[in-house]
């Protein structure tokens, strides 16, 4: 009987914690910086989970704010490139990443770098 | 006996409420507020505050009077809300999160409440407030000395400028109108957050089931008469705790909701408004320290809450000053619970009275309103 209480009772806690670990990781949210090198001949938008677009002007890096531990990026250039879709995953303990559109024309794969400490938007 | 209504009777019965609802029916037209302003106004305020109130029955029903140690469930639910805030945890998740690190924080201290509460029979409201005061400093401890230091802070908008310490302030933008914008409904121009009124309707039906339990019989039968309900079997102390923990964690998920509403949090003083309000509160909407409804709650809350919207203006109006609009409002706010406490004391003592006469064989009328004698 007291061993049927513990095994219920512990089996309480791990799906307490389950739903907490859940919660995290779903709930988190992230800052996505887009960088618009400094050589870029036009504006970029680009936009992350489908929210409205961000405008990036040359040489300047916007943020986005993402919630959850898998994303979709798209960013449309305003001098008629094609534009680049990419999905990307953050795991739960970071904070920012950072996206370069130099690197992404190239062909580079979409690996965001991660961004250490705590940001604020440039 | 007669089931007449009578007029006289009824207003002694329910004397606060009456009070209060004529002074809010005095102030509207003062106030010159449009009844859409008032009504979306009370929705929303409703919807924010009426959870915390709710956390009160139990241990009115318990004979335990007024718990104003909810101030140790309200500040377990801002120690979660730091905690999702700081480790940038948003929306409906970051309520969650934050309910399940309150949650335990708030069974530990509703016991540790209970076990003081025992030992102090016959006075658990004073002692409560004092409890609610002790536990402040614990939090202050906890807030500007372990966090930063040994706990640390990762979000630099949660620390004090030197690092260490939460700040004074806090946005909760973060999760704020997590619950109440999960499902919202706008009908014209008025908005309901359904989300937050689904959340009630589920607190007021644990309540009425919860009632209907063994446990909430013998939360009843011990507020009635602790001798009775301990020669019965009844285990007194283990259900005032009882109550006491549910009571805690109510105010725990209540104070979660309110925040979350108002989506700004003062990190050291939040919880303390929690215990006046909800007190204020329920008395006004017709309970006693010894009697509670699900009704009084809804009463209390909406009443309040209209006084709190209207006065204000309708001060400024007649005195020429919001401020002594302000002061009223709360004057009367904390007025209502010393006439409240002042009354059930005199009543108790008028039915203790008639009680000894009756057993000389006199025959000298009760009080019919007055609950048993809390012990």
């Amino acid at each position: 009987m007291i061993k049927r209480k513990l095994v219920a009772r512990s089996i309480l806690a791990v799906v307490y914690i389950g739903i907490g670990v859940l919660a995290f990781v779903t709930g988190r949210s992230h800052k996505v910086f887009l960088d618009n090198p400094k050589d870029a001949s036009a504006y970029v938008s680009f936009s992350v989970d489908g929210q409205k677009p961000i405008r990036v002007r040359p040489n300047g890096c916007r943020v986005m704010e993402a919630k959850g531990p898998s994303h979709h990026l798209k960013i449309e250039f305003e001098d008629g490139t094609a534009p680049i879709e990419t999905h990307f995953h953050i795991t739960p303990f970071t904070d920012a990443v950072l996206f370069s559109v130099a690197a992404l024309n190239q062909g580079a794969p979409p690996h965001p770098q991660i961004v250490p400490g705590d940001t604020e938007e440039h | 006996m007669s089931g007449k209504f009578n007029l006289k009777r009824f207003i002694g019965d329910n004397i606060v409420t009456v009070i209060f609802l004529s002074l809010t029916i005095i102030a509207i037209p003062f106030s010159k507020l449009s009844l859409l302003y008032i009504v979306t106004n009370l929705i929303d305020r409703f919807a924010r505050s009426a959870f915390l109130v709710f956390a009160l029955i139990l241990p009115i029903i318990a004979g335990m009077g007024i718990n104003f140690a909810m101030v140790l469930g309200a500040t377990a639910g801002q120690i979660g809300l730091i905690f999702a805030v700081d480790w940038n945890v948003v929306g409906a998740q970051g309520l969650l999160l934050a309910s399940l690190i309150g949650l335990p924080i708030s069974v530990f201290l509703g016991w540790f409440c209970g076990q003081v509460l025992n030992r102090a029979k016959g006075r658990e409201m004073v002692t409560g407030f004092i409890l609610g005061y002790f536990m402040d400093g614990i939090y202050q401890f906890f807030g500007l000395y372990l966090m930063g230091w040994l706990i640390p802070i990762r979000t630099a908008k949660v620390a004090q400028i030197d690092g260490d310490g939460v700040r004074n302030t806090l946005s909760l933008d973060s999760v704020r109108g997590g619950l109440d914008n999960l499902v919202r409904l706008k009908i014209g121009s008025v908005s309901f957050p359904i989300g937050t009124f689904i959340v009630i309707a589920i607190l007021c039906l644990f309540i009425v089931w919860f009632r209907k339990t063994k446990l909430g019989q013998d939360m009843r039968a011990v507020g009635q008469d602790q001798a009775v309900s301990h020669a019965a079997g009844i285990p007194v102390d283990k259900t005032r705790i009882l109550a006491i923990v549910v009571s805690t964690m109510l105010a725990c998920l209540g104070q979660i909701v309110y925040l979350q509403n108002l989506g700004n949090m003062f990190t050291y003083t939040s919880q303390r408004q929690a215990g006046y309000f909800a007190a204020a509160a329920i008395l006004v909407g017709g309970a006693t320290v010894s009697k509670a409804s699900i009704w009084n709650v809804f009463i209390g809350v909406f009443l309040v809450h209209s006084l709190y919207i209207t006065m204000p203006l309708a001060g400024k109006e007649i005195f020429s000053s919001a401020m002594i609009g302000q002061y009223m409002s709360d004057f009367i706010n904390y007025g209502i619970i010393s006439m409240a406490l002042v009354l059930h004391a005199w009543r108790n003592r008028k039915n203790a009275e008639a009680a000894r006469a009756g057993l000389r064989g006199g025959a000298v009328g009760a009080l019919p309103a007055a609950e048993g004698v809390a012990k």
